[in-house]
Parts: structure tokens; C-alpha cells; sequence
């Protein structure tokens, strides 16, 4: 176990020293290692495929600037994620000053509200119901999956759809490992209990 | 267990995070509690959902537009190595200079960049194939891209030209080119030989990078550092292990005409001009000297390049 760690290391040492030299191949290496989980955990978070994507490049690019800040206690995969979640909420907070500053001009009554990071994070993950491609799965885990309280599904996807350690996942939510195993629990639980009651809703509204 | 304490633990079995014995516990208040069964039931089928609900696919366009990118991101920031202060007359020429510039070194890394063509090689030199991954001889006219790795035999020398820039490689040397207009020395020795407007940059494996613009020649040494010092551990002895002895291999860069920019590994810059050396310390620090020996580069003089 320890030496898988060790050589994990060493692999993302390497890796890194590539990268850094500018090597296309490396880039191609780095991109391939993460590239699912990440546009995923970045779709649920911003719920949006367009930016997503956009997020998606945008993170390596990041990458590549900041490649001289990364600190080896971290693993390679941590840190690009953090990145990710970074530019994710840079995104989502800018998303709600426009849609504030839109308010502001229909009604004074909004100036000077203080917009508050758990909103932040509500207001952005809007469900893909739009999209024609979602399954229904799909569709019913968005909406759900939005109602859930910001800190609880950041854990929860970064556990599902990133398939992150929970010990990674407590050094990007900067909490103890018990804390995260908490959250992602509790966030099944309610997720559960959400996707129970749209199951019971569904078949009254159907044949009302 | 009671219904309650199950199934607060229902989510932690879900996602096989309980122990051997709690989970046994819970199981076996399953086996006798059908709503607690319907309560597990239903957060299966929810974990079940969420993994099926992955809704995007790995691309081979979303990859090679995010390569692009870091590529992209990687030019720009050596882009500004070279860029001068100048003049405030010559501000707004040098600004349009520059967009230019970046213009065409963007799409040149978008595009994967000019390939260098072999002018001439004399015999004995090597391309390690993309495909099969082996050796394969190197011919005149044959080009190379980021990607491919060269190496010269003993008693072989190769002239490789791209647009008006050209790198010459010395016998038993071995490059690397990992972008466009940019190679790893392994081995050996080269000469660069770039105008200012399409730099070449060289850099070792301790990631020492010097950016061509002039005739260069770019050689390999051998740096060393002893690690020396103690260990503590808290309520233990200090520790004093035996120092050891690190080696790199480092960039030499020896400048006969225009300069080089040298970057050092941690983002040291410092400029070496015609008549001067340029090196890196171990911590990666770049440092310029006067040329010991004003000849550059004789051994290039057979593959005829224009100086």
C-alpha cells in the first residue's frame, strides 16, 4: 500500500517535470488521467455543458500557469480538482453578480442585498432540463441533486462522479475525513428521500 | 440496533463504508424490519441513479482542445521571456510586433507547428518510431514533430531546418521535441540557430529552459549538490544521516551571435548576450559568464548552415 503511494508520487513527480518542460505528451497523459471524472464533477457543479467544457480547458490552462505552486503532499489529481471547484465557483459567482446587477436595474429594492455563498452555489446549479441528450436518470438527479445543501453535494459528487478518496475529498473541503464521510452519507440519505418523493408525486400528477 | 441508529448507517453500508461488524449488525435488523429493507432498497436505487447519471463522455476533441490549450498557455508564458522594454516610440510598433507574433505562434501550436526537415545527416542517426515504438534510421528530407525523440551515432552528425531556424546535433546526441519549436536535450550537444521571430527553446530534464535567438550552442554538464542535515521527530533523537551527493545534467548555453533568455526551473530569468555563457546552479539559478573560448560551435562548420 505504501509503495503504490510512493509510486504514485514518483509517477506524478515525473509527470509534472514533463509538463513543466512543455511536453505535448505529458499534457495528453495529464488531460487522459482525469478527463471524465472532471467534466462531470464540473457539469454537476455548474450545471451548465457549455461551461463546463470551457471550465474543463480553462482548468488546464490553470494548470499549466500554476504548475511551479503545486505542492507534492497533495496528489496531482487533488490539486487539478481543486483548481476545477476554484474556477467552478469563480464562475458561479460571477453568474449571480450579473443576474444581481439585472435585478438592480428592475427594482432598487434589491440594492445593497448581500449575497451569500450558500446562494451562490443554489442559484448556479440549475438542472440540465433543457438538454435533449438527458436520460431520465439523468434529469431527476440534476433536480435533485440541486436542492441538496451546496457542502453536502460538492462531497457527494466529488465522491461519485470523481471517484475521489475521502481523504482528498477532506483536503479540497479543507475538513476532517470524518466530517466528509458525514456529509456524503447524510446528502445520500437526503437525495433519497428527495428522489422517493418525486417517485411519489409523479404517478398522481400523471393522472391528474 | 434500532430502526433509527440502521438507518442512519444505511448510506455508510450503501457506499461500503462500515465495518465488518456494524455492517453484520445492520444487516441482520434488515432480515426482520421491512421498512428499514424499503429505506436500504430506496438508497440503492438512488446511488444506482447517480451512477448511471454520468451524463458526459470522454472526448478525443475535448483532450486534444485541452492540449492545445496548455500548449498554447505554455508558448504565451515563454513568449514574454524575450520581449524587450523599449522606447515609447517604439511602443506602438513593438506592441503590433508582439500581436503578430503571438498570432503566429498560436497558430503554429494550434497546428501542431512547422515539422523540422532533415537538411542533412551524415550516417548513423535514429528516430524511435510513434507507432511500434522503435529505432528507425533517419533520412534526408524526413520531417519530425512534437513527439518524436532523434538520436545521432557515434561519428554522425544531422542539420534540421524549420522555416529560417535550424538545429544542428553534434554525434551521440539525443533530443527530444516536445512542441513545436521546443526540445528536451538528452545527450550530446546542438546548435541553434534562430532569428528573433521564431526563438527555439532547449531545455534539460531538470527543466532549465534557455530560448534561442542567435546562433547558440547548448550543451549538457553535470551539477552536483550534497544534501546534508538532520532529522527530528518529536520525543526522539535527532537523527544525522550520511550527506549524499545529487547529480543533474544541466544546460550549458555558449552564445556566438544574438542571446539567449535562460529560465531557470523555479522561474529565475536572467539574459545572456553574445560573448557570454549561460548556466544554472543547482537550485536552478541562471548565471552568465564571459566565453572562455570565442570559437562556438566548430564542429558545426561541416553541415554548412548559414551563419
Amino acid at each position: 500500500m505504501t509503495s503504490g503511494q510512493g509510486e504514485d508520487m514518483n509517477d506524478d513527480e515525473d509527470l509534472l517535470r514533463r509538463c513543466a518542460r512543455g511536453d505535448a505528451a505529458a499534457y495528453r497523459e495529464l488531460v487522459e488521467r482525469v478527463e471524465k471524472p472532471l467534466v462531470n464533477f464540473i457539469l454537476r457543479f455548474v450545471g451548465e455543458r457549455n461551461v463546463a467544457e470551457d471550465l474543463f480547458q480553462e482548468t488546464f490552462v490553470r494548470v499549466v500557469k500554476t504548475l511551479g505552486s503545486f505542492r507534492p503532499e497533495a496528489s496531482l489529481t487533488t490539486w487539478i480538482f481543486t483548481i476545477a471547484r476554484n474556477l467552478s465557483l469563480d464562475w458561479l459567482k460571477a453568474k449571480r453578480r450579473h443576474r444581481e446587477m439585472a435585478l438592480d436595474a428592475a427594482s432598487s429594492e434589491e440594492k445593497g442585498r448581500i449575497i451569500y455563498f450558500k446562494d451562490v452555489l443554489r442559484s448556479g446549479a440549475a438542472a440540465p432540463e433543457d438538454r435533449a441528450e438527458a436520460t431520465e436518470d439523468e434529469r431527476r438527479v440534476s433536480a435533485n441533486l440541486s436542492k441538496l445543501s451546496p457542502i453536502k453535494r460538492e462531497a457527494l459528487v466529488l465522491r461519485i462522479y470523481a471517484g475521489l478518496q475521502y481523504s482528498e475529498i477532506a483536503r479540497i473541503q479543507n475538513a476532517p475525513v470524518g466530517t466528509v464521510k458525514f456529509r456524503i452519507h447524510e446528502a445520500l440519505k437526503d437525495l433519497s428521500q428527495l428522489m422517493g418523493a418525486g417517485e411519489d408525486r409523479n404517478p398522481a400528477a400523471q393522472g391528474g | 440496533m434500532t430502526c433509527s441508529d440502521v438507518r442512519k448507517a444505511l448510506s455508510g453500508l450503501a457506499l461500503g463504508d462500515l465495518d465488518a461488524e456494524p455492517a453484520a449488525e445492520v444487516h441482520a435488523h434488515l432480515k426482520s424490519c421491512p421498512e428499514c429493507r424499503a429505506e436500504e432498497a430506496a438508497i440503492g436505487r438512488t446511488l444506482g441513479a447517480l451512477r448511471r447519471a454520468a451524463p458526459v463522455a470522454a472526448s478525443t476533441e475535448r483532450r486534444s482542445a485541452a492540449v492545445s490549450a496548455m500548449l498554447r498557455a505554455h508558448g504565451d508564458q515563454a513568449e514574454k521571456l524575450l520581449v524587450r522594454p523599449r522606447s515609447v516610440a517604439w511602443i506602438p510598433l513593438a506592441a503590433a510586433a508582439v500581436f503578430l507574433l503571438v498570432v503566429v505562434a498560436a497558430l503554429n501550436l494550434r497546428g501542431g507547428g512547422t515539422p523540422f526537415t532533415v537538411a542533412t545527416v551524415t550516417h548513423g542517426a535514429n528516430f524511435r518510431d510513434r507507432e511500434s515504438g522503435d529505432w528507425r534510421p533517419v533520412l534526408e528530407g524526413m520531417t519530425f514533430s512534437a513527439g518524436d525523440r532523434l538520436v545521432t551515432e557515434k561519428g554522425c552528425k544531422m542539420r534540421l531546418t524549420s522555416g529560417t531556424a535550424e538545429l544542428l546535433l553534434d554525434e551521440e546526441t539525443e533530443v527530444d521535441l516536445v512542441a513545436p519549436r521546443r526540445f528536451t536535450l538528452e545527450a550530446g550537444r546542438v546548435m541553434a540557430v534562430a532569428p528573433a521571430s521564431e526563438v527555439l527553446i532547449i531545455s534539460d530534464r531538470a527543466n532549465n529552459g534557455v530560448r534561442v535567438a542567435g546562433r547558440v550552442e547548448v550543451s549538457l554538464r553535470e551539477i552536483k549538490a550534497s544534501v546534508a542535515g538532520s532529522k527530528e521527530v518529536k520525543g526522539q533523537k535527532p537523527v544525522i544521516p550520511e550527506p549524499t551527493t545529487l547529480i543533474k545534467k544541466s544546460i550549458v548555453a555558449r552564445v556566438e551571435k544574438g542571446e539567449v533568455a535562460l529560465d531557470g526551473d523555479r522561474g529565475q530569468l536572467l539574459r545572456a548576450a553574445a560573448g557570454q555563457q549561460g548556466t544554472f546552479t543547482f537550485g536552478g539559478k541562471p548565471e552568465t559568464a564571459p566565453l572562455e573560448d570565442s570559437r562556438v560551435g566548430t564542429w558545426a562548420d561541416e553541415l554548412g548552415e548559414g551563419r
